[in-house]
């Protein structure tokens, strides 16, 4: 276990996805064909492990350290399975390998969990003890973003990414066909009636400037939906959901995946309708922090899949074919398909109105602009001189100040990395109070965010759960898609694509936006 | 009878200029430039310039020369190990604390009562100072830098192959040390000697003369160079120094892509570590870590236990839960650093 230990602690401190990758690689080469299986289902968390409840485990430990020392090492660290980790007596050390841990976590009778965890605790180092508690309190989002696990792999084995790509989600872990091909000791695992995912094509950003020198003919032009970029793979033996990076999110979407289709892989957005509207894309967040799909949930945020591209139809690659014979495939083949829905491509038009139509689409709700594909393109992975181009409407600006703050998802999040932003407005009584207008992930440099966490901690007001909210103080400088009426907030209006700048310390929370110049910004 | 540390009170004070000893007049690791200062070591948050006489190892003195040139102090008395020196009423004398070289545990003796001022101190072996020495007493001011049961410092050995294992995924990028020019460089350097590393090593400025003062005083560092004399070298895949306080940008053009790397204890804790954004932390500390804090307080056994800076609370919680007295003293001009 020592060396998956060494790697997670790589990879929680590495400085670039390129760092990554060679950290992944290089364990790879390092340990034994049991253990690797296991640790790539880890860090992409695709593995199953039961999970064990914190607060009946943290009572175990209060049996044997002093409550005091543990509340002043709690405040210090913040973070409780940290803490638990650090302050945990080891009995006595013992080699314990990566495969043991998982099985015997996997055999544990149900309720005696905890009891397994306890005693791996008791034998292991706190590096180590940190690994079991991640393992068993793990939350869904990857502790290495998928793609990176591919070209790792890829790299280590000597294949194509992209082959590797393409079987990977036929295979659940510990992935002992894929690493037999990938070592050479076995035949490319078959993927005949398996949902493969293909690579996706991307589109490049459309240039303004160059307005005057496209052809709106040449292109077919349709809404760029406030969305999840995915891909519905559909076969024989199973229909999967895919993100453009090729993450499985199929259990998050039953909704959107019940269509019948035979053999094919299609491609569009993926997005949340209410009432008939199609909702910014911040609404997709709490199904995408879910392990699965709750009924209430799909009731509250029904997602649906909106198709504007096909790549293999009814077992035929069509990736050759342009897409206007695509397109056409797309519109023939649905019909009146239920629970989904072929984009429309919009009206044909003169240069100077494809600008009219990048604006009239502000006005629409779940729209952030406009997508533009070459009629006359096939369907390729290399975005080949701007085949595909996104239009989007210029981000607008606001400052916004702190009102709430959340740990980042991810294991390897111990900071405050989700904030939620609110707005200035005067109450009846002319006091002004901050209203809440949209949640950011923010994305900034760590030395900033580290900066952030340190003004939260001696700013924290109330805990809830999770959640800390703040003394209003710290400003942001943020950027946004559109300014939308929100029925559910108290402040009436929620910002898409809301995205945190800079932050503004020397800026003091009174001068933040107010709600009134925000309703000034509304479309 | 009364115990001899309830006297202590009386006569050893916590002023505005620091800890300070009526009955000798004088102080012990003065905030504030005063007439004769004690020195337990020569980290700037004990060592201050500007004092009239002082009293502290050669080792010491040296450093503070180093330093603070002729703001060092107008007359410099060295001490040598146990060598007792009354000053007044007042005997004392200097025992090894195993922090950086030369620095020292000062024992006062006073009607009776023994008091140990440790300073800043470890329990590890280092292989650039000598080691702890534990110094009977009825009071023991200690250190807490450390001070919260979180803080377990790892081997020495595992951290630097973790070190290893980075160097190995990446040959060709830098490696960029941040460590303090006077104690913490020194020890790393010789730990990566230790470990097999013989290799040249590239040091800052400072640091580069704080190591030749450790080179004459005795102990080998091997090769060390001066990243500015030799400024038409690659630094490709090589080890660079840097203080704290210095950027990097000096260096930006020969250095590309490097791998920045801190020591310290507070890495132990995940949160903290990312602090820095450092690529490399290495959980590796001059201080006392929470295991071999208490153990210390077992072994010394004073009457009586003055906790200073860091994690009073938790240290003096641990003594009273078993059945010592403990008392928190509030010394100004100490950082939460970790010099
Ligand atoms: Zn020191």
């Amino acid at each position: 276990m020592k060396a998956f230990s060494l790697l997670l602690d790589c990879l929680s401190h590495a400085s670039s996805d390129e760092a990554k990758i060679v950290y992944l690689r290089k364990y790879l080469q390092d340990v034994s064909a049991s253990e690797r299986g296991y640790a790539v289902g880890i860090v992409t968390r695709e593995l199953n492990l039961p999970a064990i409840r914190l607060p009946l485990l943290k009572s175990r430990l209060l049996d044997r350290v002093d409550p005091k020392l543990f509340e002043l090492s709690l405040s210090f660290v913040t973070d409780l399975s940290e803490t638990m980790a650090l302050l945990w007596p080891a009995i006595a050390e013992k080699p314990i390998s990566l495969p043991d841990v998982v099985t015997r976590l996997n055999n544990a009778e149900k309720g005696e969990e905890t009891a397994v965890v306890e005693d791996l605790l008791n034998h292991l180092p706190a590096s180590k003890r940190w690994v079991v508690l991640k393992l068993v309190t793990a939350r869904k989002k990857p502790i290495i973003a998928p793609r990176l696990v591919k070209a790792a792999l890829a790299r280590w084995a000597g294949k194509s990414s992209q082959e590797v790509a393409e079987i990977w989600p036929t295979l659940p872990p510990p992935y002992t066909e894929l690493f037999e091909w990938l070592e050479g000791k076995g035949e490319r695992p078959d993927v005949k009636g398996r949902a493969v995912f293909l690579p996706m094509q991307s589109a490049g950003n459309f240039d303004q400037t160059k307005l005057n020198q496209i052809k709106s003919q040449d292109f077919a032009v349709a809404r760029k939906w406030d969305g999840l970029r995915v891909q519905l793979s559909s076969f024989e033996q199973e229909t999967k959901l895919f993100t453009s990076e090729g993450d499985d999110i199929t259990a998050l979407f039953p909704d959107a995946v019940k269509l019948t289709t035979d053999n094919s892989v299609f491609e569009g957005d993926l997005v949340i309708v209410r009432d008939g509207e199609i909702q910014p894309a911040n609404e997709l967040q709490p199904r995408l922090n879910r392990k699965s799909a709750t009924k209430k949930l799909q009731e509250s945020h029904p997602a649906r899949f909106i198709i504007d591209d096909v790549l293999i139809l009814k077992g035929q690659d069509v990736r050759s074919r342009i897409y206007s014979q695509r397109y056409e495939d797309l519109e023939k083949y649905f019909g009146d398909q239920s629970n989904c829905k072929v984009t429309k491509t919009l009206p044909c038009l003169d240069e100077p109105t494809l600008l009219d139509l990048r604006k009239a689409t502000t006005q629409e709700r779940g729209v952030v602009g406009i997508r533009l594909k070459r009629w006359d393109a096939p369907y390729e992975e290399k975005n080949r001189a701007g085949c595909w181009l996104d239009w989007l409407n210029p981000p607008k600006e606001a400052r916004l100040v702190l009102l709430y703050a959340e740990k980042g998802k991810g294991a390897m999040s111990p900071l405050y990395s989700e904030f939620t932003l609110g707005t200035l407005n005067q109450n009846d009584a002319g006091e002004t109070l901050a209203l809440p207008v949209g949640k950011s992930t923010f994305e900034g440099d760590k030395e900033e965010l580290a900066s952030i966490n340190q003004w939260i901690e001696n700013n924290v007001v109330e805990r809830f759960g999770p959640v800390r909210s703040v003394n209003l103080g710290l400003v942001f400088r943020v950027t946004f898609g559109a300014v939308q009426p929100s029925a559910r907030r108290k402040s009436g209006l929620i910002l898409t694509s809301l995205s945190v700048e800079q932050v503004l310390w020397e800026e003091s929370w009174i001068e933040a936006t107010t709600r009134q110049e925000l309703l000034g910004l509304m479309d | 009878m009364q115990r001899a540390s309830h006297q202590a009170e009386s006569w050893l004070k916590v002023t505005r200029k620091g800890l300070y000893c009526e009955p000798g007049d004088f102080y012990v690791d003065p905030a504030l430039a005063v007439d004769r200062a004690l020195i337990t070591h020569a980290h700037g948050d004990h060592a201050r310039p500007g004092n009239k006489a002082v009293l502290a190892t050669k080792e010491t003195l040296r450093f503070m020369r180093l330093r603070y040139g002729k703001r060092a102090g107008h007359h410099l008395q060295a001490v040598t190990l146990g060598e007792v020196i009354s000053i007044g009423p007042v005997k004392v004398s200097f025992y090894p604390a195993g922090h950086v070289l030369g620095s020292c545990q000062i024992l006062l003796e006073y009607k009776g009562c023994r008091v140990v001022v440790s300073g800043d101190y470890k329990r590890r072996p280092d292989p650039t100072t000598l080691d702890f020495e534990v110094v009977p007493c009825h009071v023991f001011i200690t250190e807490a830098t450390f001070g919260l049961p979180v803080f377990e410092h790892p081997p020495v050995e595992s951290e630097l192959e973790k070190l290893t294992h980075v160097r190995t995924c990446f040959p060709e990028r830098t490696l960029q040390v941040s460590a303090y020019s006077l104690g913490k460089c020194q020890r790393l350097i010789a730990e990566l000697r230790r470990a097999g590393i013989d290799e040249p090593i590239y040091l800052h400025g400072s640091q580069y003369h704080h190591c030749e003062a450790y080179q004459e005083l005795g102990v080998n560092l091997g090769e060390l160079r001066s990243v500015e004399s030799c400024l038409g070298e690659t630094l490709k895949g090589a080890i660079v120094f840097a203080p704290l306080n210095v950027l990097f940008q000096d260096y930006a053009d020969r250095i590309l892509d490097p791998i920045s790397t801190s020591a310290s204890g507070w890495l132990r804790v995940r949160s903290k570590s990312f602090m820095g954004s450092c690529e490399l932390p290495l959980i590796i500390s001059d201080h006392v870590d929470w295991p071999e804090l208490t153990q210390t307080i077992e072994e010394v056994n004073p009457e009586e236990v003055w906790v200073t800076h860091g994690s009073e609370e938790a240290t003096i919680h641990w003594c009273r839960s078993h059945q010592r007295r403990a008392k928190a003293l509030s010394l100004v001009g100490r950082g939460d650093g970790e010099e």
